[in-house]
C-alpha cells in the first residue's frame, strides 16, 4: 500500500514539474519556452560631457540563439555606439553627441527587438561664452590666399556674453599692399563658445578711416578656436582670405603699469623681404632700456650671427597692454609691437615694412641659470622651420646629463621623414632618429646646443634661452607644466624656432584634449596651406572628435578656399614600447572631393596634459602634410 | 738655473693660460657650437643650364613636395624644384611649356634622385628669383624693406 501511494505521488510531482516548465524545450512536447529577457548589467555613466564616451554592458537571458544585443539611442542626433551590436555581456562604448541634453540608450535583444532595457544619460556642455571673460592677448601667423605671409598680435576684451567690447591689433604682411604695417587698429565683434568648447570669434578692425580693408576679409577677421581653459585658447584665422594659427591668453591688467621689466628670453620668426629669418636671445629691460651683451642670435636667410649684442628701448604699455620695442643687433634694427599677457609673458610682431616676424618673450624669474636648468628629461618642438627644399618640423624628447643630451626625434623635411625621401612605402610609424649632442647654459640663461640627428644634416646648431622655471611658456596663466626654454635653430641651411619643456610624464592623463594643428604645406593634390583647431576625446588607445579646418589650395585658379567646419576626425594612438613618451597616431579624416584619407603623426608627451607632434606623412597618394600640432589637456 | 727657468716658464704659461681663460671663458661660456649643418644649397656649386621647358606642375606624385619644372637640356632632362610659393597665388611666375629658359641653381641628390634646386629662371621676357643665394625659398613679390631692419635685408626677391 505504501509503495503504491509513493508511486502515485511521484507521478503527480513529475506531472506538475512538467506542467510548470522551467526547462528547455524537450522536443517531447509538454514543455514551455523560458522568458527572453535583457538587462543592462553595466550601466553607462549618468552624466557625460559633450563628445565624451562611456561604456555599457547588456546581458540577455534565455536566448537560446545567443544572438546578442543591438544598441540604439534617442533622440537623434544622439552620438554613436562602437560597436552597435555586441554579444550578450560584452562592452560597447557610447560617444555622446556634440550637443547637450538627456538621451536614452536602448539595448535590444537581437533575437527579439521588442525585448529591451534602457538607461538615461545626461550630456553636459564643457564650455560656454561665460568661460571667456576678460581681456585677452593674442597672436597668430600664417598665409593669405595669394601666398603672402602675415602675422598679427593684439588684445580683445570679452564680456562673457558673446561680445568683443573693445580691442586693438597690429598686423603686417609680405603683400605689396602693406607699404607700412597696420598699427593699433581698434577691434569690436562677437564670439560664441559651443558646448564642446570650440567656437568662433568675429573681429571688426577699424582705423581712423573706418573699416580697415587690409585686415581679414575687408576688415572682418573670423577666428576659429578651442578653449583649453578659461585663460587660454588655441585659435586659427578661419576666413576666406587668411589661414593661420596662434593662441589667446588672459591678460593681467595689473601688470600693464610695470610694463616690460626684468630679465627675459625672446624668440621670433618670419620673413624679411620674403626670405625666412629667426631671432632669439635673452635681455634685461630696465626703465625702458634693453640690454643684452653677447646674448642675441639670429639667422636671416641662412646667415647665422651668434652671440651678438642686443640693445634697444621698450615703451610703456597702454590700457590694452600694448607697447613698442626697438631692437638693435649687429646686423640691423627693427621695431616691434608687443602685447603683455602678464608680467612675464608678451607676444610681439615686427611692424617694419617688409619685416613680418612674430614672436614671444617670457620672463626668466629672479634666479640664475646653469646647465642643470634644463630638466633631466625634456620634450622639444621646432614646429616651423625653413630649408632649401621647403618647410620642416621637428619634435622629440631627450635626457640631459651634465652638458650632454641624448634622445630621439621625428622630423619631416618637406616630405623627407627620418632621412627617407618621399616614398609611399615607408613603414608607419617611422623609426625615430637618434639625437645626441652637447649644450651649455650661462648664468644669464643664454645658451647653445650642438647636436647630431640621425639620417640628416639639417639640424645642428641651436640657441637656448632659458625661461622662468615657474612659468608655463605654452599657457602662461597655468601653473602646471612650468619651465623650459625657447630655442632657435641657427644653421646656414635650416632655420627655425621652438621650445623645450620638461617631461614629467610619459602619457596623457586628461581625456579631453584641445588640438591646434598647422601645416605649412599640405599636398592634397597641389600645394596648400592649412590650419585647424579641434577637440578630441582620448580613450583606450583611440580618439575621436571634430575640427575646423581652413584649407587654402593656392594652385587652383582662383585659389580654392575651403572652410571645413566640424570635420569628424578619429584615430588610434599607440605607445612606443621602446621610447616611453613617444606615441604614433593614425588619423582618419575626410578629404575634399569625398572619401577619407589617412594621416600619420608622432606625438611626444611632456606631461599628462601636454604633447607636441609632427606629421610623418610622406608623398602618399591622397594626403601628405608637412605639419605640426600641439595637444593641450582641457580643464 | 734651468729648473728655475722651467719653473718661470711654467708660471708664465699658467699665467698666460689663466689670462686667456679669464678673457675667453665668459664669452665662450654659453657657446658649444662647433658642428654646423651641411647646407643642401652651396652657392659655390651653382651652375647655369639652358633648355626648353617640357613640364610645369605644382605637384608631381613621387617627387618631393613643391612645384617642379622639367627642362630638356643638351645633357638630358632636368627636374627643377621650385618650392611651394612660385606657382601659386597672385604673384605666381609665368613659365610655359615649350619656353626656352636659362636656370641657375644647384644639383642635389635626394634619396638617390637628382633634383635641381632652381634659384633663378630667365625666360628672356622675365627673370625670376626663386631662392636666395643660401637656397631658401622666397615668397614672390614680397614687399621689400625700406630700411635695414631687423635683422638684415636679404638679397633676392623679385
Amino acid at each position: 500500500m505504501d509503495r503504491k501511494i509513493s508511486l502515485a505521488l511521484a507521478a503527480v510531482v513529475l506531472t506538475l514539474l512538467s506542467a510548470c516548465g522551467g526547462g528547455s524545450h524537450s522536443g517531447g512536447g509538454g514543455g514551455t519556452t523560458p522568458t527572453l529577457s535583457i538587462a543592462i548589467t553595466t550601466a553607462p555613466s549618468s552624466t557625460v560631457e559633450i563628445n565624451n564616451s562611456t561604456m555599457a554592458v547588456a546581458t540577455v537571458s534565455n536566448d537560446s540563439t545567443n544572438a546578442g544585443v543591438d544598441w540604439t539611442c534617442s533622440p537623434s542626433p544622439c552620438g554613436s555606439f562602437s560597436p552597435t551590436h555586441t554579444a550578450s555581456g560584452a562592452t560597447t562604448i557610447w560617444t555622446a553627441p556634440s550637443s547637450a541634453g538627456t538621451f536614452t540608450l536602448t539595448a535590444a535583444s537581437t533575437a527579439s527587438s521588442s525585448v529591451t532595457a534602457t538607461a538615461s544619460v545626461t550630456v553636459n556642455s564643457v564650455a560656454s561664452n561665460s568661460n571667456l571673460t576678460g581681456q585677452y592677448a593674442f597672436y597668430f601667423s600664417g598665409f593669405d590666399f595669394s601666398g603672402d605671409a602675415y602675422a598679427a598680435v593684439g588684445s580683445v576684451t570679452l564680456d562673457g556674453n558673446g561680445n568683443v567690447t573693445s580691442g586693438e591689433e597690429d598686423l603686417n604682411s609680405t603683400d605689396v599692399d602693406f607699404t607700412s604695417a597696420i598699427e593699433g587698429d581698434t577691434l569690436s565683434g562677437t564670439y560664441a563658445v559651443n558646448g564642446d568648447s570650440q567656437g568662433t570669434m568675429t573681429l571688426n578692425a577699424s582705423n581712423s578711416n573706418g573699416s580697415d580693408p587690409l585686415v581679414g576679409n575687408n576688415g572682418v577677421q573670423t577666428l576659429s578656436f578651442v578653449v583649453v581653459n578659461s585663460n587660454h585658447i588655441l585659435l586659427t584665422e578661419f576666413d576666406s582670405v587668411y589661414t593661420s594659427s596662434g593662441s589667446m591668453d588672459l591678460q593681467t591688467a595689473s601688470a600693464f603699469n610695470a610694463g616690460v621689466s626684468g630679465n627675459f628670453a625672446i624668440s621670433a620668426s618670419g620673413f624679411i623681404g620674403g626670405a625666412p629669418g629667426v631671432f632669439g636671445g635673452v635681455y634685461t629691460a630696465n626703465a625702458g632700456t634693453i640690454t643684452g651683451t653677447g646674448t642675441a642670435d639670429e639667422d636671416i636667410n641662412g646667415t647665422p650671427t651668434i652671440a651678438g649684442n642686443l640693445s634697444g628701448t621698450v615703451s610703456a604699455a597702454d590700457a590694452n597692454g600694448r607697447g613698442t620695442f626697438t631692437l638693435t643687433t649687429p646686423s640691423g634694427s627693427g621695431t616691434f609691437t608687443y602685447y603683455l599677457v602678464g608680467p612675464e609673458a608678451l607676444y610681439l610682431t615686427e611692424v617694419d615694412t617688409g619685416g613680418v616676424m612674430v614672436g614671444q618673450s617670457y620672463g626668466q624669474g629672479s634666479g640664475t641659470f646653469s646647465n642643470s636648468s634644463l630638466a633631466s628629461a625634456n620634450v622639444l618642438d621646432e614646429p616651423a622651420s625653413f630649408t632649401a627644399i621647403g618647410a620642416a618640423n621637428v619634435a622629440g624628447q631627450f635626457t640631459t646629463s651634465s652638458s650632454t643630451l641624448t634622445g630621439v626625434v621625428d622630423y619631416n623635411v618637406n616630405g623627407l621623414v627620418d632621412g627617407v625621401s618621399p616614398t609611399p612605402s615607408i613603414t608607419q610609424p617611422p623609426t625615430p632618429a637618434t639625437l645626441t649632442g652637447t649644450y651649455t647654459i650661462a648664468s644669464s640663461g643664454y645658451g647653445s646646443a650642438s647636436v647630431t640627428v640621425g639620417g640628416t644634416t639639417d639640424f645642428a646648431t641651436y640657441g637656448i634661452y632659458a625661461t622662468d622655471p615657474a612659468l608655463n611658456i605654452n599657457d602662461p596663466n597655468n601653473t602646471t607644466g612650468p619651465g623650459g626654454a625657447l630655442i632657435v635653430e641657427l644653421d646656414p641651411g635650416t632655420l627655425g624656432t621652438g621650445f623645450i619643456v620638461p617631461q614629467t610624464a610619459t602619457a596623457l592623463s586628461t581625456v579631453n584634449e584641445a588640438d591646434g594643428f598647422s601645416a605649412i604645406v599640405e599636398i592634397l593634390s597641389p600645394d596648400e596651406f592649412l590650419n585647424s583647431t579641434g577637440q578630441y576625446v582620448y580613450s583606450s588607445g583611440s580618439f575621436r572628435g571634430t575640427a575646423n579646418i581652413n584649407d587654402f589650395n593656392l594652385a587652383a585658379t582662383p585659389p580654392a578656399i575651403t572652410e571645413n567646419t566640424a570635420v569628424t576626425i578619429s584615430g588610434v594612438i599607440t605607445a612606443d614600447s621602446t621610447n616611453a613618451g613617444r606615441f604614433s597616431e593614425v588619423l582618419t579624416l575626410p578629404v575634399i572631393g569625398g572619401g577619407n584619407a589617412t594621416n600619420y603623426r608622432v606625438e611626444y608627451v611632456a606631461n599628462g596634459g601636454f604633447a607636441v607632434g609632427v606629421d610623418t606623412d610622406t608623398n602618399e597618394p591622397g594626403l601628405t602634410e608637412i605639419g605640426s600640432d600641439i595637444i593641450e589637456g582641457q580643464q | 738655473m734651468e729648473k728655475s727657468m722651467n719653473k718661470l716658464s711654467g708660471f708664465l704659461w699658467c699665467l698666460g693660460l689663466g689670462a686667456f681663460l679669464l678673457v675667453c671663458l665668459p664669452a665662450q661660456a654659453a657657446s658649444v657650437a662647433n658642428r654646423v649643418a651641411t647646407p643642401l644649397y652651396d652657392v659655390s656649386k651653382e651652375v647655369t643650364l639652358e633648355g626648353n621647358v617640357s613640364t610645369v606642375k605644382a605637384f608631381m606624385p613621387g617627387h618631393i613636395p613643391g612645384g617642379h619644372m622639367l627642362v630638356l637640356t643638351s645633357k638630358g632632362t632636368i627636374d627643377g624644384h621650385l618650392g611651394p610659393y612660385v606657382l601659386n597665388g597672385k604673384n605666381r611666375i609665368s613659365v610655359t611649356v615649350g619656353a626656352h629658359v636659362k636656370i641657375v641653381g644647384v644639383m642635389a641628390t635626394i634619396r638617390g634622385n637628382q633634383v635641381f634646386l632652381v634659384r633663378t629662371i630667365d625666360t628672356g621676357a622675365n627673370k625670376y628669383t626663386i631662392r636666395s643665394e643660401h637656397g631658401f625659398l622666397l615668397i614672390p613679390g614680397a614687399v621689400q624693406p625700406t630700411k635695414s631692419i631687423n635683422f638684415v635685408s636679404p638679397k633676392g626677391g623679385r
